[in-house]
Formats: C-alpha cells, structure tokens, sequence
C-alpha cells in the first residue's frame, strides 16, 4: 500500500510546482542551475564556495545593471559588456569610463568565465570573484571605493532585502557582494552556437564550406585559439603596431621584458557578434584581423614565436581559406547567448 | 625550478607549523606586541622632516603596513606558531590602536625570538572571499592596500615629501608583490627574525605579556641600501620596490624596556 501513496505525493507536489511556475513571472521560472556543456570540460571556478542559487544569481544581476556601482551613477558593467555583442563592447574602440574618460583598452566579452583561469587583457586578475573590484575603482572607469559602494548599497531601498534572500541576512560584505555578482556572471555560458551542436550530435552538421573553413581553421589558428573556447589562455605578442607605449600588455602583471605587449588570446566564440578587434579595438572588422595576420605583423623580439615560422612573419591564406575560414567562424556565434532573457538587463 | 621557488615559502610556511612541544595541554596567556617607531635615535612623528644621511630629508604622511604569519621561538629552537587566520595585523602610524597587537592562546614559556613577515603570505594572496576578512577585506580595511589590476595586497606603504638640495618633491611607495600566481615576477614578502635573547619574552599562564619592538623609519632609506629618494621617489610596482622591501625588513629590532 506504500508505494502507489508515495506515487500519489509525488503527483500532488508535481502538480503544485507546475501551478506555481504557471503564475510566475518569468523572471522567477529563471533555471539558474550552473549545468557543464557536455563538449565542455569540468569548470574552474570552485561551485563548493559559492553555489548558485536564484536569489543569488538574481542579485547580482541587478547589481550587474545598475550604476550605483559608479561613483557619478552613470557607468554600469552592462554599460561596457553589451548582451548583443556576446558581453563585450562595441560602438568603442577604447571603452569609457564615468565622464566620458578613456580606458586604456576594449572591454573583451563575458562568457564562459567559469572555465577561465585569468581575466582581463593582461591577465592581471586570476580569481572571478576578485575581478569586479578593478573596474570599480579604476579612475578611468567607475572611479568608485569599494567601501563605498557597499555603504550605497547599505542605505538602498531594496539591497539589503536582495542580499537577506541571497545570503540568509541583510548584512552587505564584500565577500556577499562579490559572491553575487559571480553567481551571475558564471551563468554566461555560451554553448548553443552551431559549432556546439555539431560537436554534440544534436542533428546539426557543417556545410561543406563550414566543414572546409574547420579545417582551415584547425591548421592556422587552434594552436591558440584552442577548443573548446577557442583560447589557449595564453598570452602572446601577435605584432601589433604600438598605439600607446604605456600599455605594456602582459609586463605590466610579471614586469617580464618577454611579455611586452603581449595579452591574452580571446575566445573566437562569437567572434563574428564581437568587433571591434583586439585589445584596443583597432580593428573594425574581421578582415582587417585577417588583413594583419596576413601581411600587418610587425616583426620584433617580443613577437610570439608561432607566427616566425614563415617569413615575413605572420599566417598564410589564400582568398579561398579566408572565405571558407569566416564561415567557420560564422558558425561560432551564440544567438541564444546574446538573446537569452535571464541575463538581460530588460 | 621556477615553480620550486615559487612553491618555496610555502613549504617553509608548512614546515614552521605543528612543533610545538609544548602540547595541547599546556597552560595559555597572553602577548601583546607594541610597535615604537623612531627615526634613528629621534622619535617619529608624522609630519616632521627628518634628515637623511646622504644629505636629503623627508617628512612622511603615512606608513602603512601588513605582520603576519608570527612565530614565537623558544631556546632549544622550537616554534610556537601564531594560528595564520588571527596573525594578520595591519599596522597604520596614523592610527595609535593599530600599533599595538594583541595574540591569544600563547603557551606558557620562555621565548627568545620572534619570527614576523612583513606584508601578507604569497599562499593568502591567492586563497578565496572567505579567507579575506577583516584587515585583509578589500571591501573595508584593506581597501587601500590591494591592487585590483594586479591582484595582490600592498605589503608596505609610505607616503610623504621629500627635499635634495633646492629639489623637493612628494615620495610614493607601495611595495607589494608576491612573487606571481602563475609566471613569477617580483615578490616583496619580508620574513624577518628578531632576537630577544638580551632579555626573553615570558609567557605566564592567564596572563598578558607586552613584547616591545622598534621601528627605525630611517631604516627604510638606508637599512641595505642607501636609496637617493630624490631619484627614487615614487616606486610601486615595479623591481625597485624589492631593494625598499630589504631596506624596511632592517626595521624591526627589540626594545629592551627597564
């Protein structure tokens, strides 16, 4: 007699979830569960210290969108890290702070942060928890105190309520206040582009242009621009002309003569949704990334030795390759990512 | 070997812990360490100019900094080790309290010495939220003591004036560093060891007992190496703060009260 009584509470509480989500908002029938893409491998940022939960990741998405993180109240992270462009900045080539004051660099995108080991062009940051602090205070950026943001937050109408769901009380640390805002961002997972669901057997497969772009690809560029993120995290000169001697690239974070202008190899996810190009934004179109690679390099002591190996240095393509290689490229974009209502501002 | 090094100071970090034969069982007290600071043989005082040997002065505004990771060591050599999580210390010139700092739990015994890292332990610098709270909150105490563009905390600050011959000028230094996460660059970790032989530091059971140390600000300039502050004037980070960084480790020494 126990068994069909257990079917029947199960059936009860079955169907009371299904009424509840019916009469949510959509907001709350958000499925914030952190799931691995199967293609992907395990994550690195440590889930065991900070679990996503729903009110969690919903407060650091307010917190994600809204100014008071700045210390005029006009610059949010969603004013630089755009959804439709996959998080990162378009419209600039340098990225701008409060009062319109320049950057020194284009604000890359936000996606698959919980698989990345470094953050920001120069790597400078190696813990996500610990990466919102920088633009906070960056004079050229939010020009905010840390201590200050939380004491905003303190006297809100509605944060210490947020952080009271969140966290079990109202008290505001940085410790919850950065918490939050990972629990949101490690939920920018891009992994429904074509490219994925053909590396799952989800029924889609390449065109045999796609297919020959793949292989294209696979010979010229997956030695950085490694699978499954398309970066190897590395951080490489790639010849770029000097626009401003003071950004050092990677020297500046290890003050090693070696990494002079050097920065981090970014994800070709979305490439095609992310321009401008490059850690300044120099570039308004792929073509001229492909222009540069081809016959732009600037041959030096710190260029990265994978492109000496022909000469002038720099990556050979036919026309052919570049137009197969672009719709390879095309196959990376995420409209699902860009366009996914959980983490929009509206 | 780069990791090795790398890799190092934990493993002296590691091997410091757990030899204390004094036991679980033994009776505890209390220590206090008060920090004087001084220059040369003048005492210190925000806001007035000191004259530096090469000839230059200078006059601070502030110094700031980290102590942690202390162990207190007795004669036959053995260590009582300060647990990590409470050996944090941030010390401020322009805030009396800090230049005192309380430390629980001590066993009973004679202490002829004491070991201290000036700055915050390379292993801290990496570890979690949770392990960053109170002087080491980024949010609140040690908002002005950690770089955000290059993750780590400042281990040592001093800010002030300076004037060489008609030049004058402001000086800066924040040194930290701590000798890179996953490519090793600088590292401006101090461990120094103080000798209290003259005159052991003696815990007793339930009470407190107050360890005097000095700081010479003089020693900031010359303690290694005689710096020129007019040329070096504002050093952050950058390989120079390593030479400050063995200058101020001179600092510490014990003073021997009557």
């Amino acid at each position: 007699m126990k068994a069909p009584l257990y079917i029947l509470f199960a059936l009860l509480i079955g169907s009371m979830i299904q009424s509840c989500t019916e009469t949510q908002s959509p907001e709350q029938s958000y499925d914030v569960n952190f799931t691995v893409p199967s293609n992907f491998p395990q994550p690195n940022y440590d889930f065991s210290k900070n679990p996503v939960t729903k009110e969690g990741f919903m407060l650091g998405k307010k917190l994600f969108y809204d100014g008071i993180l700045s210390k005029d109240g006009s610059i949010s992270c969603g004013t630089c890290h755009i959804q439709s462009s996959a998080f990162s900045q378009h419209g600039h080539d340098l990225s701008h702070g409060i009062q319109d004051r320049l950057t020194m660099r284009n604000a890359p995108g936000i996606q698959n942060v919980a698989w990345k080991r470094f953050f920001q062009w120069d790597g400078g940051v190696f813990n996500l928890d610990m990466f919102p602090v920088n633009p906070i205070t960056a004079q050229n950026e939010m020009d905010e105190t840390f201590e200050n943001v939380l004491n905003k937050l303190r006297k809100h109408p509605q944060y210490p309520g947020m952080f009271k769901s969140a966290f079990g009380t109202e008290e505001i640390t940085s410790e919850r206040f950065l918490k939050a805002l990972s629990q949101f961002q490690v939920m920018f997972i891009s992994a429904q582009s074509k490219y994925d669901k053909v590396k799952r057997n989800e029924g889609a497969s390449f065109t045999a242009v796609e297919q020959a772009g793949y292989e294209v690809f696979k010979q010229h560029c997956a030695t950085c621009h490694a699978e499954p993120f398309f970066s190897d995290e590395s951080f490489r000169n790639t010849g770029l002309s000097v626009k401003n001697q003071n950004d050092k690239g990677r020297a500046l974070i290890t003050l090693n003569d070696k990494d002079v202008y050097s920065y981090i190899v970014p994800s070709l996810r979305n490439v095609m949704l992310t321009p401008p190009y490059m850690h300044d934004g120099r570039f308004e179109t792929i073509d001229k990334v492909l222009d540069h690679y081809a016959q732009g390099m600037i041959d030096s002591p710190y260029l990265d030795p994978v492109f000496k190996q022909r000469n002038p240095a720099g990556i050979s393509l036919s026309a052919e390759e570049r137009t197969l290689l672009k719709s390879f490229l095309n196959t990376l974009s995420d409209t699902d990512f860009i366009r996914n209502r959980m983490l929009s501002e509206f | 070997m780069k990791q090795i090094t790398m890799l190092l100071p934990l493993l002296l970090f590691l091997y410091g812990c757990g030899d204390d034969p004094a036991g679980p069982n033994a009776s505890l007290g209390s220590m206090n360490i008060s920090i004087n600071h001084a220059f040369a043989d003048k005492e210190f005082v925000l806001g007035t100019t000191f004259q530096l040997a090469n000839g230059e002065s200078i006059s601070c505004s502030m110094i700031r900094y980290y102590l942690s990771n202390i162990k207190l060591e007795r004669a036959d050599g053995s260590m009582h080790v300060i647990p990590q999580d409470s050996s944090y210390k941030l010390i401020d010139m322009s805030v009396p309290s800090t230049l005192k700092c309380s430390f629980s739990d001590i066993p009973a015994g004679t202490y002829t010495a004491v070991h201290i890292v000036v700055g915050v332990d390379s292993l801290r610098s990496t570890m979690g939220l949770d392990k960053r709270t109170g002087v080491l909150d980024i949010g609140a105490a040690a908002q002005d003591m950690y770089w955000s563009w290059n993750q780590g905390y400042i281990h040592f600050k001093f800010e002030g004036t300076y004037a060489s011959g008609s030049a004058t000028g402001g000086i800066r230094y924040h040194v930290g560093g701590f000798g890179g996460y996953s490519t090793q660059t600088i590292n401006c970790i101090r461990s120094v060891r103080i000798n209290l032989a003259s005159k052991p530091c003696i815990i007793s059971s339930n009470q407190s007992t107050t360890l005097h140390l000095a700081a010479d600000v003089n020693k900031i300039f010359t303690g290694k190496e005689a710096i020129s502050v007019a040329t070096n004037n504002s050093v952050m980070f950058a390989p120079y703060a390593t030479t400050i960084a063995d200058n101020y480790a001179t600092m510490f020494s014990h003073l021997v009260k009557d």
